[in-house]
Protein backbone atom coordinates (compact mmCIF):
# COMPACT_ATOMS: atom_id res chain seq x y z
CA UNK A 1 0.00 0.00 0.00
CA UNK A 2 1.51 3.37 -0.99
CA UNK A 3 0.74 6.66 0.64
CA UNK A 4 -1.13 9.20 -1.49
CA UNK A 5 0.21 12.06 0.52
CA UNK A 6 3.52 12.20 -1.35
CA UNK A 7 4.67 13.64 -4.66
CA UNK A 8 3.55 11.88 -7.85
CA UNK A 9 5.83 8.98 -8.80
CA UNK A 10 8.45 10.05 -11.33
CA UNK A 11 8.65 8.23 -14.66
CA UNK A 12 11.99 6.83 -15.73
CA UNK A 13 13.53 7.68 -19.11
CA UNK A 14 12.69 5.44 -22.04
CA UNK A 15 15.71 3.51 -23.24
CA UNK A 16 16.88 3.94 -26.85
CA UNK A 17 15.79 0.40 -27.51
CA UNK A 18 12.30 1.09 -26.15
CA UNK A 19 11.93 4.28 -28.19
CA UNK A 20 13.01 2.44 -31.34
CA UNK A 21 10.53 -0.35 -30.63
CA UNK A 22 7.69 2.08 -29.94
CA UNK A 23 8.23 4.01 -33.17
CA UNK A 24 8.39 0.75 -35.09
CA UNK A 25 5.15 -0.42 -33.50
CA UNK A 26 3.47 2.90 -34.22
CA UNK A 27 4.39 2.75 -37.90
CA UNK A 28 3.21 -0.86 -38.21
CA UNK A 29 0.05 -0.24 -36.22
CA UNK A 30 -1.01 2.67 -38.36
CA UNK A 31 -0.72 0.71 -41.60
CA UNK A 32 -2.37 -2.41 -40.18
CA UNK A 33 -5.10 -0.48 -38.44
CA UNK A 34 -6.23 1.40 -41.54
CA UNK A 35 -6.51 -1.91 -43.37
CA UNK A 36 -8.31 -3.62 -40.47
CA UNK A 37 -10.84 -0.80 -39.97
CA UNK A 38 -11.56 -0.62 -43.71
CA UNK A 39 -12.14 -4.38 -43.86
CA UNK A 40 -14.46 -4.25 -40.84
CA UNK A 41 -16.38 -1.34 -42.33
CA UNK A 42 -16.95 -3.31 -45.55
CA UNK A 43 -18.18 -6.30 -43.51
CA UNK A 44 -20.49 -4.05 -41.49
CA UNK A 45 -21.97 -2.43 -44.60
CA UNK A 46 -22.54 -5.84 -46.20
CA UNK A 47 -24.12 -7.06 -42.94
CA UNK A 48 -26.47 -4.09 -42.85
CA UNK A 49 -27.56 -4.72 -46.45
CA UNK A 50 -28.03 -8.47 -45.84
CA UNK A 51 -30.08 -8.10 -42.68
CA UNK A 52 -32.57 -5.81 -44.44
CA UNK A 53 -33.68 -8.79 -46.51
CA UNK A 54 -34.79 -10.81 -43.48
CA UNK A 55 -37.88 -10.33 -41.39
CA UNK A 56 -38.01 -11.32 -37.73
CA UNK A 57 -41.39 -12.16 -36.25
CA UNK B 1 -54.74 -23.96 -5.92
CA UNK B 2 -56.17 -22.48 -2.80
CA UNK B 3 -57.76 -19.07 -2.32
CA UNK B 4 -56.45 -17.71 0.98
CA UNK B 5 -58.94 -15.60 2.92
CA UNK B 6 -61.45 -13.67 0.88
CA UNK B 7 -61.20 -11.46 -2.17
CA UNK B 8 -60.67 -7.83 -1.10
CA UNK B 9 -61.37 -5.15 -3.68
CA UNK B 10 -59.16 -5.93 -6.68
CA UNK B 11 -56.93 -8.28 -4.72
CA UNK B 12 -56.97 -11.99 -3.93
CA UNK B 13 -54.27 -14.27 -2.50
CA UNK B 14 -53.57 -17.81 -3.73
CA UNK B 15 -51.32 -20.62 -2.53
CA UNK B 16 -49.82 -22.90 -5.13
CA UNK B 17 -48.23 -25.92 -3.53
CA UNK B 18 -47.70 -28.44 -6.32
CA UNK B 19 -47.78 -28.96 -10.08
CA UNK B 20 -51.53 -29.60 -10.15
CA UNK B 21 -52.14 -26.26 -8.39
CA UNK B 22 -49.88 -24.49 -10.87
CA UNK B 23 -51.65 -26.05 -13.86
CA UNK B 24 -55.08 -25.19 -12.51
CA UNK B 25 -54.00 -21.62 -11.76
CA UNK B 26 -52.54 -21.08 -15.24
CA UNK B 27 -55.64 -22.51 -16.94
CA UNK B 28 -57.73 -20.19 -14.79
CA UNK B 29 -55.64 -17.14 -15.71
CA UNK B 30 -54.46 -17.67 -19.21
CA UNK B 31 -57.03 -20.03 -20.73
CA UNK B 32 -55.58 -23.32 -22.01
CA UNK B 33 -54.78 -22.16 -25.54
CA UNK B 34 -52.19 -19.52 -24.62
CA UNK B 35 -48.69 -20.42 -25.73
CA UNK B 36 -47.44 -19.23 -22.36
CA UNK B 37 -49.47 -21.68 -20.25
CA UNK B 38 -46.74 -24.33 -20.20
CA UNK B 39 -43.94 -21.87 -19.33
CA UNK B 40 -45.91 -20.31 -16.51
CA UNK B 41 -46.92 -23.71 -15.19
CA UNK B 42 -43.28 -24.82 -15.19
CA UNK B 43 -42.22 -21.70 -13.28
CA UNK B 44 -44.95 -21.98 -10.67
CA UNK B 45 -44.30 -25.67 -10.08
CA UNK B 46 -40.51 -25.21 -9.82
CA UNK B 47 -40.51 -24.48 -6.10
CA UNK B 48 -42.09 -26.09 -3.03
CA UNK B 49 -44.70 -23.38 -2.91
CA UNK B 50 -45.63 -19.93 -4.10
CA UNK B 51 -48.00 -17.28 -2.82
CA UNK B 52 -49.51 -15.25 -5.63
CA UNK B 53 -51.31 -11.97 -5.04
CA UNK B 54 -53.64 -11.43 -7.99
CA UNK B 55 -54.44 -7.78 -8.69
CA UNK B 56 -57.30 -7.20 -11.12
CA UNK B 57 -57.91 -3.94 -13.02
CA UNK B 58 -54.28 -2.88 -13.00
CA UNK B 59 -53.40 -0.01 -15.36
CA UNK B 60 -50.32 -1.15 -17.27
CA UNK B 61 -48.61 1.65 -19.24
CA UNK B 62 -47.49 -0.66 -22.04
CA UNK B 63 -50.90 -2.30 -22.44
CA UNK B 64 -52.48 1.16 -22.38
CA UNK B 65 -50.14 2.18 -25.22
CA UNK B 66 -51.13 -0.70 -27.53
CA UNK B 67 -54.74 -0.51 -26.35
CA UNK B 68 -55.04 3.09 -27.53
CA UNK B 69 -52.91 2.40 -30.63
CA UNK B 70 -55.04 -0.53 -31.80
CA UNK B 71 -57.37 -2.46 -29.47
CA UNK B 72 -59.58 0.48 -28.58
CA UNK B 73 -60.11 1.27 -32.25
CA UNK B 74 -61.64 -2.01 -33.41
CA UNK B 75 -65.12 -3.52 -33.07
CA UNK B 76 -64.25 -6.27 -30.56
CA UNK B 77 -64.22 -5.03 -26.96
CA UNK B 78 -61.05 -5.33 -24.93
CA UNK B 79 -60.59 -4.25 -21.30
CA UNK B 80 -58.46 -1.21 -20.58
CA UNK B 81 -56.86 -2.91 -17.60
CA UNK B 82 -54.79 -6.03 -17.08
CA UNK B 83 -54.34 -8.67 -14.40
CA UNK B 84 -51.15 -8.41 -12.40
CA UNK B 85 -49.61 -11.33 -10.50
CA UNK B 86 -47.23 -10.62 -7.63
CA UNK B 87 -45.24 -13.75 -6.87
CA UNK B 88 -43.68 -14.63 -3.49
CA UNK B 89 -41.63 -17.72 -2.76
CA UNK B 90 -43.15 -19.87 -0.01
CA UNK B 91 -46.72 -20.06 1.26
CA UNK B 92 -47.61 -17.10 3.45
CA UNK B 93 -50.75 -16.09 5.39
CA UNK B 94 -53.38 -13.67 4.11
CA UNK B 95 -51.63 -10.85 6.02
CA UNK B 96 -49.14 -10.71 3.15
CA UNK B 97 -51.65 -8.47 1.40
CA UNK B 98 -51.74 -5.95 4.23
CA UNK B 99 -48.02 -6.02 4.99
CA UNK B 100 -46.42 -6.99 1.70
CA UNK B 101 -43.21 -5.06 2.44
CA UNK B 102 -42.50 -7.37 5.40
CA UNK B 103 -42.23 -10.15 2.81
CA UNK B 104 -39.67 -8.32 0.62
CA UNK B 105 -37.10 -11.13 0.91
CA UNK B 106 -39.63 -13.60 -0.59
CA UNK B 107 -40.78 -11.34 -3.43
CA UNK B 108 -39.63 -12.58 -6.86
CA UNK B 109 -41.44 -10.17 -9.13
CA UNK B 110 -44.58 -9.57 -11.15
CA UNK B 111 -46.19 -10.85 -14.34
CA UNK B 112 -48.89 -8.83 -16.10
CA UNK B 113 -51.45 -10.78 -18.12
CA UNK B 114 -52.80 -8.84 -21.13
CA UNK B 115 -56.47 -9.39 -22.03
CA UNK B 116 -55.92 -10.20 -25.71
CA UNK B 117 -57.54 -13.27 -27.28
CA UNK B 118 -55.82 -15.60 -26.46
CA UNK B 119 -54.36 -13.92 -23.41
CA UNK B 120 -50.63 -13.24 -23.45
CA UNK B 121 -47.99 -12.49 -20.88
CA UNK B 122 -47.26 -8.78 -20.95
CA UNK B 123 -44.80 -6.61 -19.06
CA UNK B 124 -42.98 -8.80 -16.58
CA UNK B 125 -40.12 -8.24 -14.18
CA UNK B 126 -38.89 -11.38 -12.45
CA UNK B 127 -35.78 -11.78 -10.36
CA UNK B 128 -33.15 -13.98 -12.04
CA UNK B 129 -32.53 -15.38 -8.54
CA UNK B 130 -35.49 -17.73 -9.16
CA UNK B 131 -33.32 -19.58 -11.67
CA UNK B 132 -29.70 -18.82 -10.77
CA UNK B 133 -27.90 -18.73 -7.43
CA UNK B 134 -25.35 -16.14 -8.62
CA UNK B 135 -26.92 -14.55 -11.66
CA UNK B 136 -24.63 -12.97 -14.23
CA UNK B 137 -27.29 -10.99 -16.06
CA UNK B 138 -28.02 -7.32 -16.65
CA UNK B 139 -30.70 -5.90 -14.42
CA UNK B 140 -32.33 -2.73 -13.18
CA UNK B 141 -34.37 -2.01 -10.10
CA UNK B 142 -38.01 -1.01 -10.05
CA UNK B 143 -40.31 -0.04 -7.19
CA UNK B 144 -43.61 -1.91 -7.11
CA UNK B 145 -46.76 -1.06 -5.14
CA UNK B 146 -49.11 -3.63 -3.64
CA UNK B 147 -52.10 -2.16 -1.85
CA UNK B 148 -50.02 0.74 -0.55
CA UNK B 149 -46.91 -1.28 0.25
CA UNK B 150 -43.74 -0.50 -1.64
CA UNK B 151 -41.45 -3.36 -2.65
CA UNK B 152 -38.43 -3.42 -4.92
CA UNK B 153 -37.62 -5.89 -7.62
CA UNK B 154 -34.58 -6.31 -9.84
CA UNK B 155 -34.37 -8.07 -13.16
CA UNK B 156 -34.36 -7.64 -16.92
CA UNK B 157 -37.68 -6.50 -18.44
CA UNK B 158 -39.69 -8.98 -20.47
CA UNK B 159 -42.90 -9.00 -22.45
CA UNK B 160 -44.66 -11.43 -24.75
CA UNK B 161 -46.05 -10.65 -28.20
CA UNK B 162 -49.70 -10.43 -29.19
CA UNK B 163 -48.92 -11.19 -32.85
CA UNK B 164 -51.14 -8.35 -34.07
CA UNK B 165 -49.34 -5.15 -33.11
CA UNK B 166 -46.21 -6.57 -31.58
CA UNK B 167 -43.80 -9.22 -32.95
CA UNK B 168 -40.60 -10.71 -31.52
CA UNK B 169 -38.57 -7.93 -33.15
CA UNK B 170 -40.73 -5.23 -31.51
CA UNK B 171 -40.33 -7.04 -28.18
CA UNK B 172 -36.55 -7.24 -28.57
CA UNK B 173 -36.30 -3.47 -29.20
CA UNK B 174 -38.70 -2.70 -26.33
CA UNK B 175 -36.83 -4.89 -23.80
CA UNK B 176 -33.52 -3.21 -24.60
CA UNK B 177 -34.90 0.32 -24.54
CA UNK B 178 -36.87 -0.31 -21.34
CA UNK B 179 -33.80 -1.80 -19.63
CA UNK B 180 -31.67 1.20 -20.62
CA UNK B 181 -34.28 3.74 -19.53
CA UNK B 182 -34.74 1.90 -16.23
CA UNK B 183 -31.00 1.81 -15.60
CA UNK B 184 -29.70 5.09 -17.01
CA UNK B 185 -31.30 8.54 -16.92
CA UNK B 186 -29.97 9.38 -20.40
CA UNK B 187 -32.52 7.21 -22.22
CA UNK B 188 -36.21 8.06 -22.37
CA UNK B 189 -38.96 5.58 -21.63
CA UNK B 190 -40.67 4.20 -24.72
CA UNK B 191 -43.73 1.99 -25.02
CA UNK B 192 -44.62 -0.92 -27.25
CA UNK B 193 -46.73 1.32 -29.48
CA UNK B 194 -43.74 3.69 -29.95
CA UNK B 195 -41.77 0.80 -31.47
CA UNK B 196 -44.73 -0.06 -33.71
CA UNK B 197 -44.99 3.57 -34.86
CA UNK B 198 -41.26 3.67 -35.66
CA UNK B 199 -41.68 0.57 -37.81
CA UNK B 200 -44.58 2.21 -39.67
CA UNK B 201 -42.26 5.05 -40.57
CA UNK B 202 -40.09 2.65 -42.52
CA UNK B 203 -42.88 2.09 -45.05
CA UNK B 204 -42.34 -1.65 -45.20
CA UNK B 205 -45.25 -4.06 -45.01
CA UNK B 206 -48.54 -3.53 -43.17
CA UNK B 207 -48.15 -2.36 -39.60
CA UNK B 208 -51.22 -4.31 -38.43
CA UNK B 209 -51.36 -7.26 -38.45
CA UNK B 210 -47.62 -7.07 -38.00
CA UNK B 211 -45.44 -9.24 -40.19
CA UNK B 212 -42.47 -8.54 -37.94
CA UNK B 213 -39.62 -6.14 -38.61
CA UNK B 214 -36.76 -6.53 -41.02
CA UNK B 215 -33.19 -5.88 -39.92
CA UNK B 216 -33.23 -2.34 -41.34
CA UNK B 217 -36.37 -1.47 -39.38
CA UNK B 218 -34.85 -2.79 -36.15
CA UNK B 219 -31.73 -0.66 -36.70
CA UNK B 220 -33.81 2.38 -37.57
CA UNK B 221 -36.03 1.96 -34.49
CA UNK B 222 -32.99 1.65 -32.21
CA UNK B 223 -31.39 4.74 -33.77
CA UNK B 224 -34.55 6.74 -33.10
CA UNK B 225 -34.22 5.85 -29.40
CA UNK B 226 -30.78 7.56 -29.09
CA UNK B 227 -28.78 4.39 -29.68
CA UNK B 228 -26.01 3.74 -32.18
CA UNK B 229 -26.48 0.08 -33.15
CA UNK B 230 -23.84 -1.98 -34.91
CA UNK B 231 -24.61 -5.22 -36.72
CA UNK B 232 -22.73 -8.49 -37.19
CA UNK B 233 -24.13 -10.85 -39.83
CA UNK B 234 -22.59 -14.27 -40.43
CA UNK B 235 -21.13 -14.55 -43.93
CA UNK B 236 -17.94 -15.63 -45.71
CA UNK B 237 -16.24 -12.65 -44.04
CA UNK B 238 -17.52 -13.29 -40.53
CA UNK B 239 -17.64 -16.88 -39.31
CA UNK B 240 -20.10 -18.00 -36.63
CA UNK B 241 -17.31 -18.70 -34.13
CA UNK B 242 -16.08 -15.10 -34.38
CA UNK B 243 -19.62 -13.72 -34.19
CA UNK B 244 -20.24 -15.70 -30.98
CA UNK B 245 -16.94 -14.41 -29.55
CA UNK B 246 -18.00 -10.83 -30.32
CA UNK B 247 -21.50 -11.41 -28.92
CA UNK B 248 -20.02 -12.70 -25.66
CA UNK B 249 -17.63 -9.71 -25.57
CA UNK B 250 -20.59 -7.30 -25.70
CA UNK B 251 -22.52 -9.26 -23.05
CA UNK B 252 -19.46 -9.24 -20.79
CA UNK B 253 -19.50 -5.47 -21.33
CA UNK B 254 -23.05 -5.22 -19.99
CA UNK B 255 -24.57 -4.43 -23.39
CA UNK B 256 -27.75 -6.38 -24.19
CA UNK B 257 -27.81 -7.64 -27.79
CA UNK B 258 -30.47 -8.77 -30.25
CA UNK B 259 -29.66 -12.29 -31.41
CA UNK B 260 -31.03 -13.04 -34.87
CA UNK B 261 -31.99 -16.56 -35.86
CA UNK B 262 -34.10 -17.92 -38.71
CA UNK B 263 -36.96 -15.35 -38.78
CA UNK B 264 -36.77 -14.95 -35.00
CA UNK B 265 -35.17 -12.31 -32.77
CA UNK B 266 -34.42 -12.68 -29.06
CA UNK B 267 -32.43 -10.66 -26.54
CA UNK B 268 -29.11 -11.76 -25.04
CA UNK B 269 -28.96 -10.42 -21.48
CA UNK B 270 -26.14 -12.23 -19.73
CA UNK B 271 -23.83 -15.21 -19.48
CA UNK B 272 -24.82 -18.46 -17.81
CA UNK B 273 -21.50 -18.81 -16.00
CA UNK B 274 -18.39 -16.89 -15.02
CA UNK B 275 -16.25 -19.66 -16.52
CA UNK B 276 -14.54 -18.07 -19.57
CA UNK B 277 -14.78 -21.38 -21.44
CA UNK B 278 -18.55 -21.65 -21.02
CA UNK B 279 -20.22 -20.13 -24.10
CA UNK B 280 -23.80 -20.27 -22.77
CA UNK B 281 -25.87 -17.11 -23.08
CA UNK B 282 -28.86 -16.10 -20.95
CA UNK B 283 -31.65 -14.82 -23.16
CA UNK B 284 -35.21 -13.54 -23.17
CA UNK B 285 -37.23 -15.33 -25.85
CA UNK B 286 -40.75 -13.93 -26.07
CA UNK B 287 -42.17 -17.41 -26.69
CA UNK B 288 -41.29 -18.44 -23.13
CA UNK B 289 -40.76 -16.78 -19.77
CA UNK B 290 -37.49 -14.82 -19.25
CA UNK B 291 -34.01 -16.18 -18.52
CA UNK B 292 -33.74 -19.01 -21.03
CA UNK B 293 -30.34 -20.54 -21.74
CA UNK B 294 -28.86 -20.73 -25.21
CA UNK B 295 -25.93 -23.10 -25.61
CA UNK B 296 -24.02 -24.05 -28.73
CA UNK B 297 -26.30 -26.93 -29.65
CA UNK B 298 -28.92 -27.13 -26.90
CA UNK B 299 -31.47 -24.73 -25.47
CA UNK B 300 -33.68 -24.19 -22.45
CA UNK B 301 -36.69 -21.89 -22.93
CA UNK B 302 -35.28 -20.57 -26.21
CA UNK B 303 -36.34 -21.39 -29.72
CA UNK B 304 -32.88 -21.74 -31.33
CA UNK B 305 -29.32 -22.67 -30.22
CA UNK B 306 -26.15 -20.68 -30.91
CA UNK B 307 -25.04 -22.94 -33.76
CA UNK B 308 -27.89 -21.63 -35.94
CA UNK B 309 -27.32 -17.99 -35.05
CA UNK B 310 -27.36 -15.79 -38.17
CA UNK B 311 -26.11 -12.60 -36.59
CA UNK B 312 -26.66 -10.06 -33.87
CA UNK B 313 -27.18 -6.35 -33.26
CA UNK B 314 -25.31 -4.52 -30.50
CA UNK B 315 -27.13 -1.28 -29.59
CA UNK B 316 -24.27 0.93 -28.44
CA UNK B 317 -24.30 4.26 -26.63
CA UNK B 318 -23.51 6.89 -29.27
CA UNK B 319 -20.16 7.84 -27.70
CA UNK B 320 -18.82 4.27 -27.90
CA UNK B 321 -16.93 4.66 -31.16
CA UNK B 322 -14.48 1.76 -31.00
CA UNK B 323 -16.34 -1.54 -31.51
CA UNK B 324 -15.40 -4.81 -29.83
CA UNK B 325 -13.43 -6.30 -32.74
CA UNK B 326 -11.17 -3.23 -32.98
CA UNK B 327 -10.51 -3.25 -29.22
CA UNK B 328 -9.72 -6.96 -29.43
CA UNK B 329 -7.37 -6.33 -32.34
CA UNK B 330 -5.45 -3.68 -30.34
CA UNK B 331 -5.13 -5.80 -27.25
CA UNK B 332 -3.98 -8.86 -29.20
CA UNK B 333 -1.27 -6.77 -30.89
CA UNK B 334 -0.07 -5.20 -27.65
CA UNK B 335 -0.14 -8.57 -25.95
CA UNK B 336 1.98 -10.12 -28.69
CA UNK B 337 4.55 -7.33 -28.67
CA UNK B 338 4.96 -7.37 -24.90
CA UNK B 339 6.85 -4.08 -24.99
CA UNK B 340 7.92 -3.94 -21.37
CA UNK B 341 8.58 -7.61 -20.91
CA UNK B 342 5.63 -9.14 -19.11
CA UNK B 343 7.34 -12.41 -19.90
CA UNK B 344 10.30 -11.32 -17.75
CA UNK B 345 8.04 -11.67 -14.74
CA UNK B 346 7.79 -15.41 -15.22
CA UNK B 347 4.29 -15.23 -16.70
CA UNK B 348 5.07 -16.33 -20.21
CA UNK B 349 3.26 -19.09 -21.95
CA UNK B 350 -0.12 -19.61 -20.43
CA UNK B 351 -1.59 -16.14 -20.13
CA UNK B 352 -5.18 -15.89 -21.32
CA UNK B 353 -7.04 -12.64 -21.86
CA UNK B 354 -10.54 -11.21 -21.86
CA UNK B 355 -11.61 -7.89 -23.35
CA UNK B 356 -14.69 -5.96 -22.29
CA UNK B 357 -16.08 -2.46 -22.12
CA UNK B 358 -17.11 -0.60 -19.01
CA UNK B 359 -17.85 2.91 -17.89
CA UNK B 360 -14.99 4.74 -16.22
CA UNK B 361 -17.30 5.24 -13.23
CA UNK B 362 -17.66 1.46 -12.69
CA UNK B 363 -13.97 0.91 -13.27
CA UNK B 364 -12.90 3.60 -10.79
CA UNK B 365 -15.26 2.14 -8.18
CA UNK B 366 -13.59 -1.24 -8.64
CA UNK B 367 -10.11 0.35 -8.33
CA UNK B 368 -11.07 1.92 -5.01
CA UNK B 369 -11.98 -1.54 -3.71
CA UNK B 370 -8.74 -3.25 -4.75
CA UNK B 371 -6.82 -4.76 -1.85
CA UNK B 372 -3.36 -3.70 -2.89
CA UNK B 373 -3.40 0.00 -3.79
CA UNK B 374 -0.16 0.93 -5.57
CA UNK B 375 1.05 3.62 -7.96
CA UNK B 376 -1.38 2.48 -10.67
CA UNK B 377 -4.54 2.97 -8.59
CA UNK B 378 -3.25 6.29 -7.31
CA UNK B 379 -2.56 7.63 -10.82
CA UNK B 380 -5.76 6.37 -12.47
CA UNK B 381 -8.10 7.31 -9.62
CA UNK B 382 -6.84 10.87 -9.56
CA UNK B 383 -6.88 11.68 -13.28
CA UNK B 384 -9.62 12.02 -15.87
CA UNK B 385 -10.80 9.06 -17.94
CA UNK B 386 -13.12 8.93 -20.97
CA UNK B 387 -16.75 7.98 -20.31
CA UNK B 388 -16.19 4.45 -21.65
CA UNK B 389 -13.07 2.31 -21.71
CA UNK B 390 -12.18 -1.06 -23.16
CA UNK B 391 -10.19 -3.22 -20.76
CA UNK B 392 -8.11 -6.29 -21.49
CA UNK B 393 -7.20 -8.41 -18.49
CA UNK B 394 -4.50 -11.08 -18.62
CA UNK B 395 -4.84 -14.09 -16.33
CA UNK B 396 -3.61 -17.62 -15.97
CA UNK B 397 -6.05 -20.38 -16.88
CA UNK B 398 -5.83 -21.83 -13.38
CA UNK B 399 -7.28 -18.62 -11.87
CA UNK B 400 -9.29 -16.33 -14.17
CA UNK B 401 -10.00 -13.89 -11.31
CA UNK B 402 -6.38 -12.95 -10.50
CA UNK B 403 -4.95 -10.53 -13.05
CA UNK B 404 -1.29 -10.22 -14.04
CA UNK B 405 -1.57 -7.31 -16.48
CA UNK B 406 -4.28 -5.03 -17.81
CA UNK B 407 -4.63 -2.61 -20.71
CA UNK B 408 -7.04 0.30 -20.74
CA UNK B 409 -8.17 1.68 -24.12
CA UNK B 410 -10.22 4.75 -24.92
CA UNK B 411 -13.57 3.53 -26.35
CA UNK B 412 -14.55 7.04 -27.39
CA UNK B 413 -11.57 7.72 -29.67
CA UNK B 414 -11.49 7.35 -33.44
CA UNK B 415 -11.27 3.83 -34.83
CA UNK B 416 -8.19 5.08 -36.71
CA UNK B 417 -6.27 6.06 -33.57
CA UNK B 418 -3.16 3.86 -33.75
CA UNK B 419 -2.35 4.25 -30.06
CA UNK B 420 -5.72 4.35 -28.25
CA UNK B 421 -4.42 2.90 -25.01
CA UNK B 422 -4.61 4.98 -21.85
CA UNK B 423 -2.71 2.84 -19.36
CA UNK B 424 -0.85 -0.43 -19.42
CA UNK B 425 -0.58 -1.90 -15.93
CA UNK B 426 2.16 -4.49 -15.50
CA UNK B 427 3.35 -6.15 -12.28
CA UNK B 428 6.44 -3.93 -12.15
CA UNK B 429 5.55 -0.81 -14.14
CA UNK B 430 2.84 1.43 -15.54
CA UNK B 431 2.83 2.99 -18.96
CA UNK B 432 0.69 6.09 -19.34
CA UNK B 433 -0.54 7.58 -22.61
CA UNK B 434 -2.25 10.90 -23.33
CA UNK B 435 -2.86 11.42 -19.67
CA UNK B 436 -3.79 15.07 -20.06
CA UNK B 437 -5.60 14.44 -23.34
CA UNK B 438 -3.66 17.08 -25.25
CA UNK B 439 -4.64 17.32 -28.90
CA UNK B 440 -1.52 16.35 -30.79
CA UNK B 441 -0.60 14.43 -33.89
CA UNK B 442 2.45 12.99 -32.25
CA UNK B 443 2.61 10.08 -29.89
CA UNK B 444 2.48 11.80 -26.53
CA UNK B 445 2.93 9.00 -24.03
CA UNK B 446 5.09 9.50 -21.00
CA UNK B 447 7.92 7.27 -19.95
CA UNK B 448 7.08 4.21 -17.89
CA UNK B 449 6.72 4.51 -14.15
CA UNK B 450 8.44 1.79 -12.20
CA UNK B 451 6.46 0.48 -9.23
CA UNK B 452 8.24 0.52 -5.90
CA UNK B 453 7.12 -3.01 -5.31
CA UNK B 454 6.37 -5.68 -7.92
CA UNK B 455 2.70 -6.69 -7.59
CA UNK B 456 2.43 -10.15 -9.11
CA UNK B 457 -1.36 -10.18 -9.41
CA UNK B 458 -4.51 -8.34 -8.36
CA UNK B 459 -8.29 -8.86 -8.35
CA UNK B 460 -10.15 -8.93 -11.65
CA UNK B 461 -12.78 -6.29 -12.40
CA UNK B 462 -15.92 -7.72 -10.76
CA UNK B 463 -17.73 -7.41 -14.07
CA UNK B 464 -20.62 -5.56 -15.57
CA UNK B 465 -22.87 -8.56 -14.89
CA UNK B 466 -22.03 -8.74 -11.20
CA UNK B 467 -25.15 -9.28 -9.03
CA UNK B 468 -25.09 -7.11 -5.91
CA UNK B 469 -27.13 -8.43 -3.00
CA UNK B 470 -29.39 -5.93 -1.24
Amino acid sequence: MISWNTEDPKPRELTDDEIKKILEIKANFEAELVQFVEEQEKIRQASELSVRQFTFR
Amino acid sequence: MKLVGSKVGNFSVYHLENKDDAEEFCRFLLLPNSKYTDSLTRLLSSCKGFTVIVEENYFDKDWTSIFSHHYSTIYGRYPRCVTRLHIFQGTHPFEILEEACSFQSHYVGYINIYPTRPRVIGRTLLSPKIYFENPTVMYYEEMVHIAGNELKIRGFPFTGQDGKVVSCAHVACWEIVRYLSGKYGYYGEYFLSDIAVQAEDSRFGRPIPTKGLNGGQILSALRSFRLSPTIYWISNDLCREKAIEYAIGYLLSGIPIILLGDMHAIVGIGLASTDPNDKSIIVNDDNYLPYGIMKLDTTHNVRFPLNVLNGFIAPLYHKIIVPFETALNFSEKFGRIDLFGLTKNGLNGNLMSRTFLTSSKSYLKSLALRQNQNEFERIVRTRPLPKFIWITEFYQESNPFQIHAEYLFDATTSEHDPFPFLYLNYPNLIWVNKIFDEPSDSVCFTSPIEKKECIKSWEAFPGNLFWKEN
